[in-house]
């Protein structure tokens, strides 16, 4: 399969050189030598990113870069909030009116492919792809071209995402620990206990949570305030398409464990462990409630030591601290993550768009790729001190090696022990290397005062180092397969209303159990069936 | 004679084409925001593609009905719009002539004019900014779950917001309290407009206060308590978009989700736009529905006609 890949690519590669002649194709070389390209752009946009003084997502240093060194002007057709952003998309697909490019979901990729209003990007990323970047989509191993391919035509280029993000990590308060002389919790009962004494003893004076949980409790991608391990400690992979120990292909939100998994919960939640307001708790409570001291536990990916960690801890006195565990572990003394995908979100170009368009597109992401590795050092205006975040790209898309965290942190460490040199680290190793030495050094409150970067550096390189620390604790499987099914499309959102909706109520005590047969049966019966063998069939035919 | 003469004249358009050209704008609105959008109601029998658009989109037929039919979820949205609509007009309809009879009664021209502006008030505040203040309120640490605890009469905090026993009352009481204020303008003008000699006469009669809000005021104003109920039966499957959207969660689907924010949820945000017609087209043949019967029977009851 890959080597059939690399051939296909490998003649790809040279048939447009072949038409060219001998002329060699530069991946970073400016579009046109006349007047700059215009490119209009449809992006989402983060609210927590802090820019340079009067700069913006459309005018940062970053934009300006790209556009000098492309010679082409992106244009923001919208930028809108990432919450609004899929109906924006919607809408725009809707009226057909949107941007040369954007980047858009895998449902919304599949419509656009099926009315033929989207470039074939086959040919432009073949010849225009970095080799940093061709290495960056081979640590997927051909997972996100094969997800963007229709037809053999590339039509969507996926983003890749670290895979570490699906890791989830026990954030708890480590001065609370020492406080209430508890040990880092492992097992289970550890992490029960650790929350039940926080409630009982209430350091800090006004503890009412156990651990701070939203009412999105379960994110395969990764995310924050959730219950993800307290799944996986049963063998639970809710939303999930996992095989069973038949083998079977199956959805993980209707297995046994799933069940099992949810009795406990629901009673945690009874023994006042998890507050049945999770429910209709957003992710902003969840923050407040840790912030204020209400809560002392959370869930959530390596780079939570980031935000909310270093965010909270910057408004606490110098004694409070957070410690990232791997726990619950089961009873085999692992965690046992079920990975994300490293694509969830496609970008695409109109139809009809000009060759350069979609030469400049491929060249942006060359230039995204290796901006995100070097983390614009030499790019900054003002060196390292500057802000930055990938979120600056014109195309607000990340492109990252699905194991770069972990290679990252890794060396970061060696270095650290002196078994590497400084400067064979990529820059954002540079980055966390010199943001966890500061604060080891100077402590936390100094990276505050001096640098705030250099204080959230610190942050994610706690929490990846935590998971990296214990890759040995941390089994990993794959999803049966990422990519939707036709039928999904149509009866994917009753299905999963259905799911939501009774999980939350069993979770919180509105709705019981006993009903667990008939909400897989009517599970099934909206679709799960039919879904069910489309994915079968998917998987088999691979 | 000239009076004669002038009622027999036979009215032509030619004659009145003026006046006629006066209901054009609204007629141009209605055809705009109305009449065309209705077409495009077909695609509730198309499997919709947005970006095909009406043409290259293909046709199913009845299957997104079928479809719909065999939702569960179906039969709760319109049961729970059916009942959070009807209680709110119920409800707020006896809040409104309650306040405007009590206005009316018991208060000096000063004091009542304070009030009824304090009670507008809540009318004009968007259900933005409402559902927060609500959610605030209710929330497990909030004003009301403080008072029961501290007072005893919870053991512990209600979960208001995530409970289906107390959501869609939570949605009335709210709709009720925002809106009455407003709703009772109709009624205080109607209360000023009856005879103040029946009144007298009552008391030469020596009948009591409540004889005569029970003999005078309430049959004055029946006219106008017919016609605004009448009026607002047109909303009956309308449960507040606003309002529900802002406060609603998933655990809270089930007592509720109502037809417009399912709508909302199935098109624009999981771009479901064929089925989201055809439980938007669903509404409008029962709205139909229940809007003709009740139209006749407040003919039956009441005497009361709108055409």
């Amino acid at each position: 399969m890959k080597k059939a890949l690399a051939l296909v690519l490998t003649l790809a590669l040279l048939l447009p050189a072949a038409v060219l002649g001998e002329e060699t194709v530069d991946p970073y070389g400016p579009v046109t030598d006349g007047d700059p390209i215009v490119i209009t752009v449809g992006r989402e946009e983060s609210a927590n990113i802090v820019y340079e003084e009067g700069e913006n997502s459309e005018n940062n240093y970053i934009v300006r870069y790209l556009e000098e060194q492309l010679n082409v002007d992106y244009q923001y057709a919208f930028s809108v909030d990432t919450s609004s952003y899929t109906t924006k998309v919607n809408m725009a697909i809707a009226s057909g009116d949107f941007p040369d490019v954007m980047n858009v979901s895998y449902t919304q990729l599949v419509q656009l492919v099926e009315a033929d209003a989207i470039e074939d990007m086959t040919e432009a990323f073949a010849t225009y792809a970095s080799p940093s970047l061709r290495k960056c989509f081979d640590s997927t191993d051909g997972l996100t071209e094969a997800l963007g391919t229709f037809d053999g035509k590339l039509m969507g280029i996926g983003d890749i995402q670290p895979g570490m993000d699906a890791v989830p990590v026990l954030w708890v308060r480590g001065d609370w620990l020492e406080e209430c002389g508890l040990e880092t919790p492992q097992t289970w009962d550890d992490v029960v206990n650790v929350a039940k004494t926080f409630l009982e003893k209430n350091p800090g004076g006004n503890v009412n949570t156990g651990i701070a949980v939203s009412s999105d409790y379960y994110q395969p991608n990764g995310g924050s305030y959730q219950l993800n391990s307290l799944f996986n400690y049963f063998g639970a992979y809710p939303k999930q398409w996992i095989t069973d120990d038949e083998g079977n292909v199956v959805y993980g939100s209707i297995t046994d464990e799933c069940r099992e998994a949810l009795a406990a919960i629901n009673g945690l939640v009874n023994e006042g462990v998890l507050n049945a307001s999770l429910a209709v708790t957003g992710g902003d409570q969840c923050y407040e409630l840790l912030a204020n001291g209400q809560a002392g536990m959370f869930i959530g990916a390596w780079w939570c030591g980031q935000y909310p960690v270093v965010a909270i801890l910057e408004g606490m006195p110098d004694t409070a601290s957070f410690v990232p565990v791997i726990a619950p572990l089961n009873p085999d003394g692992k965690l046992v993550v079920c990975d994300k995908s490293p694509t969830n979100t496609y970008i695409v170009v109109k139809k009809g768009c000009s060759e350069e368009v979609k030469e400049a597109v491929v060249k942006t992401i060359n230039y995204q790729y290796d901006l995100d590795q070097s983390q614009a050092e030499g790019v900054r205006p003002n060196g390292m001190d500057s802000n930055f975040s990938w979120h600056y790209y014109p195309i607000n898309v990340l492109h990252c090696d699905f194991d770069a965290k972990e290679n990252q942190i890794a060396d970061v460490m060696k270095v650290i022990a002196g078994e590497m040199d400084y400067d064979d680290q990529c820059g954002d190793g540079k980055t966390w290397y010199n943001g966890y030495t500061t604060v080891m050094e100077h402590g936390l409150r100094y990276a505050f005062d001096t640098n705030l970067a250099t204080a959230n550096a610190w942050g994610w390189a706690t929490g990846a180092w935590e998971v990296e620390r214990n890759a040995d604790l941390i089994e990993h499987f794959s999803e049966v397969t990422y990519a939707d099914t036709p039928s999904m499309e149509r009866l994917w959102t009753a299905m999963e209303t259905l799911e939501e909706e009774y999980f939350l109520k069993v979770i919180i005590g509105e709705a019981s159990l006993d009903d667990w047969d008939d909400f897989v049966s009517e599970w099934k019966s909206i679709g799960g069936d039919t879904i069910t063998a489309e994915v079968v069939e998917y998987v088999t035919s691979k | 004679m000239q009076k004669l003469a002038l009622k027999r004249r036979k009215v032509t358009l030619k004659d009145t084409w003026p006046y006629h050209l006066l209901i054009l704008p609204g007629l141009l609105v209605v055809l705009i925001y109305t009449i065309i959008p209705f077409l495009g109601n077909v695609i509730a029998f198309q499997d919709f593609k947005p970006i095909m658009g009406f043409q290259r989109s293909e046709w199913v037929g009845l299957e997104n009905f079928r479809y719909m039919f065999s939702l569960k979820d179906t039969a709760k949205i319109f049961r729970n719009s059916l009942f959070i609509a009807s209680m709110k007009l119920l409800l707020s309809l006896i809040a409104s002539i309650f306040f405007a009879i009590v206005l009316h009664e018991a208060m000096g021209q000063k004091v009542k004019k304070c009030v009824q502006t304090i009670c507008f008030l809540p009318h004009f505040l968007s259900w933005v900014i409402l559902a927060t203040i609500f959610k605030n309120i209710f929330d497990d640490t909030g004003l009301v779950n403080t008072v029961l605890v501290k007072l005893g009469l919870a053991s512990q905090s209600v979960n208001f917001l995530g409970s289906n026993r107390w959501f869609p009352a939570l949605l009335i009481g709210t709709d009720v309290w925002k809106e009455f204020g407003y709703g009772s303008i109709i009624f205080i003008a109607a209360l000023s407009g009856i005879n103040p000699e029946l009144y007298e006469a009552a008391d030469i009669d020596g009948a009591s206060r409540l004889a005569k809000i029970w003999h005078i005021t309430l049959p004055g104003i029946l006219v106008t308590i017919v016609l605004v109920a009448t009026l607002n039966l047109s909303n009956i499957l309308n449960a507040g978009f606003d309002q529900v959207y802002n406060m609603y969660s998933p655990v809270v689907y089930e007592s509720g989700d109502i037809i417009d924010t399912y709508v909302y949820r199935m098109s624009f945000i999981n771009a479901q736009y064929s089925m989201a017609t055809a439980v938007g087209l669903l509404k409008s043949a029962v709205s139909f529905i229940l809007i003709t019967v009740s139209y006749f029977a407040a003919d039956r009851v009441a005497g009361y006609r709108l055409f």
